[in-house]
């Protein structure tokens, strides 16, 4: 009994273990950004809001941060209705083409990021696309499609496809039929992939840099050249802000699933 | 009211890889008629249904609804009701929308939308559900608002893929009766797809058992319960007893020699002739009267010893041993079983007319 006991307090401080060290390198990039100084000092001297200010009324950091919200809608836009259809195309695959198709949607999150940077580097260059906000779209789409389709197929296996039929023999046409049938019972889904594809464009790093040229800055790639040049507390504003942002929408799909 | 159209199902096949799930099916369903297509799963009666509906495209073989051809034409063309397996209702809507549905697609104004959905919500006594969310009803509130929504556009034809099927036994029985009261009142046509004997004996007008993709026997519930035309039929309705036969004397009234008894003969009414050499006579256990010596007010006589006694609720059942086989009589729960102890003698009699005989290839 003690021994049962103990076994299960030490595997609840073994869990709070791992959970600080997963959170504590993120959590602690926040104290940096209240500091007085001009460079990061830990711990932070002084208490100021200064930093956060610079956030919102330097050009180079403002810029990023309505780039990045500019892109990352965007890319939602795009990216949302072309991966639903994915996923309905992909339920309808039979035999050997499910597995096939599975592995091709899939692609973006299996090749390196940097090798899919390198490739679309080469040719929206070309297509003189670096540096524009439409550049930026394309490859975030890309990153962001696969998020989607597997959202929208998790919520479709679960969907009884006849409601579709009964849609149909109530006298819907094949497209009434989803577009009053099919698509309302398929939202959950589609929401969560959509804020998903928000995240995925809005946290990008390693696209962007590729091509994000001196046109289309977002905010990583302005925090990496804050790190690089200068080492400014804005940074861990910046980080901050995104780190923010981001529980704000994990929180946004959390709850749009539990409804 | 809307009057009920003729279903024309002709040479009807669909074939999926190497298995013919229906096989030139043919059966014509008349104005205003409840037909029930009655077999197990794989044997074709929901394949049937719904190349009717239109969501079977089939191979070959054309499906006319009064009068007119609608193989071609797509689902939402065919302006039929069906009511789905677990109903099919879209859960994003409420009760009164999802009745609302077919008129809202046929483009109907909302005054009227509002009149014929309060029509058929009286019509399956769900008067005070129609504000309703579809996951806050019963299976059995589910089933109605199912069969509203597939009645309210007044369709000729009411397609049903075992509608009941999920439910339990006592609300399945209560919902039967009220299907069948709806179908009397509308006079719409009804195509009824089951495994449920008792469903399709008590409800259709006539009934088409279906194995292996194919019609074994089209006919009234009276018809196809006592005058079955395969061992498969016989064996779908129940208990029956099979006794191996010679055709002493083929005809109307053929005169049958149980194997194995020298001095006894059957009678049967038969309706089509034998063909063949080899036969079953068939009997239902509750048509067979028992009596203690040779009785010439009944045509079949056969004397046994009483073998085993089976007490079932509302009847009885009698395992008797004959010279043809151990034959099986169900008695009313108040006949006087006690008087019939193991090894007592007794005399087996039943009428001709409860006599079926087929080929026992078949």
């Amino acid at each position: 009994m003690t021994s049962e006991r103990l076994a299960s307090h030490a595997t609840s401080v073994a869990t709070a273990f791992v959970c600080v060290l997963l959170l504590l390198p993120t959590v602690a990039v926040m104290p940096l950004s209240i500091t007085e100084t001009n460079f990061v000092t830990f711990p932070p001297r002084g208490f100021s809001l200064r930093w956060y200010e610079t956030l919102f009324t330097s050009d180079a950091w403002s810029g990023a941060m309505v780039t990045s919200f500019i892109t990352a809608a965007l890319t939602t836009v795009v990216a949302t209705p072309i991966g639903t259809m994915m996923a309905l195309g992909l339920a309808r695959l039979k035999g050997r083409w499910v597995g096939i198709g599975n592995v091709f949607i899939l692609l973006p999150i299996i090749v390196p990021t940097i090798v899919t940077g390198v490739a679309l580097y080469g040719l929206l260059a070309r297509l003189g696309l670096i540096g524009t906000i439409p550049g930026l779209v394309l490859g975030h789409t890309v990153l962001a499609l696969p998020f989607v389709v597997i959202n929208v197929a998790a919520v479709l296996q679960k969907f009884d496809r006849r409601i579709e039929q009964a849609a149909r023999s109530l006298g819907a046409s094949p497209l009434a039929a989803f577009r009053l049938v099919t698509l309302p019972n398929l939202m959950p889904g589609v929401a969560a992939g959509a804020l998903f594809a928000f995240l995925t464009s809005f946290d990008d790093f390693v696209i962007a840099l590729f091509l994000a040229g001196i046109g289309a800055v977002t905010l990583p790639v302005q925090m990496w050249s804050g790190i690089r040049f200068e080492i400014s507390p804005a940074v861990a504003a910046a980080s901050t802000v995104l780190l923010f942002m981001s529980c704000l929408l994990l929180l946004l799909q959390w709850w749009v699933k539990r409804r | 009211m809307p009057r009920g159209a003729a279903i024309e199902i002709q040479g009807l096949t669909k074939r999926y890889g190497d298995v013919m799930a229906i096989d030139a099916v043919s059966l014509t369903v008349a104005e205003g008629e409840f037909v029930t297509l009655l077999g197990l799963s794989g044997s074709g009666k929901s394949t049937t249904l719904m190349a009717v509906a239109g969501f079977v495209d089939p191979d070959g073989g054309s499906i006319a609804i009064s009068g007119s051809d609608v193989t071609a034409l797509p689902p939402e063309k065919r302006n039929l009701g069906v009511v789905f397996q677990n109903y099919a209702l879209f859960p994003h809507l409420n009760v009164f929308d999802n009745i609302a549905f077919p008129l809202r697609m046929r483009r109907h104004a909302e005054s009227e939308i509002e009149t014929q959905v309060r029509r058929v919500l009286d019509l399956v006594s769900l008067r005070d559900l129609s504000a309703r969310r579809i996951t806050e009803l019963s299976g059995g509130q589910q089933q109605r608002v199912a069969l509203a929504r597939a009645l309210v556009f007044s369709p000729p034809v009411l397609l049903m893929d075992e509608p009941l099927g999920a439910l339990d036994r006592q609300l399945r029985e209560q919902l039967q009766i009220e299907i069948r009261r709806i179908h009397r009142q509308l006079g719409v046509t009804v195509l009824y797809v089951t495994h449920d004997q008792e469903e399709a004996l008590s409800m259709s007008d006539r009934i088409a058992i279906m194995a292996d993709g194919r019609i074994q026997q089209l006919g009234t519930p009276h018809e196809v319960y006592m005058q079955p035309s395969n061992r498969f039929v016989a064996g779908f309705f129940g208990e029956s007893n099979f006794l191996d036969v010679a055709v002493e004397r083929a005809g109307d009234n053929p005169v049958l020699r149980p194997k194995g008894l020298r001095d006894i003969t059957l009678h049967a009414a038969l309706r089509r002739p034998l063909s063949g050499d080899r036969f079953l006579a068939m009997v239902r256990p509750e048509a067979i009267e028992i009596g203690d010596s040779r009785d010439p007010a009944f045509e079949n006589n056969l004397p046994g010893t009483v073998e085993q006694q089976d007490f079932l609720g509302a009847t009885q059942r009698l395992t008797v041993k004959t010279g043809a086989g151990p034959v099986a009589v169900r008695m009313s729960r108040l006949a006087n079983a006690a008087a019939l102890p193991a090894g007592a003698p007794v005399w087996l009699k039943w009428r001709a007319g409860e006599t079926a005989v087929f080929d026992a290839q078949d």
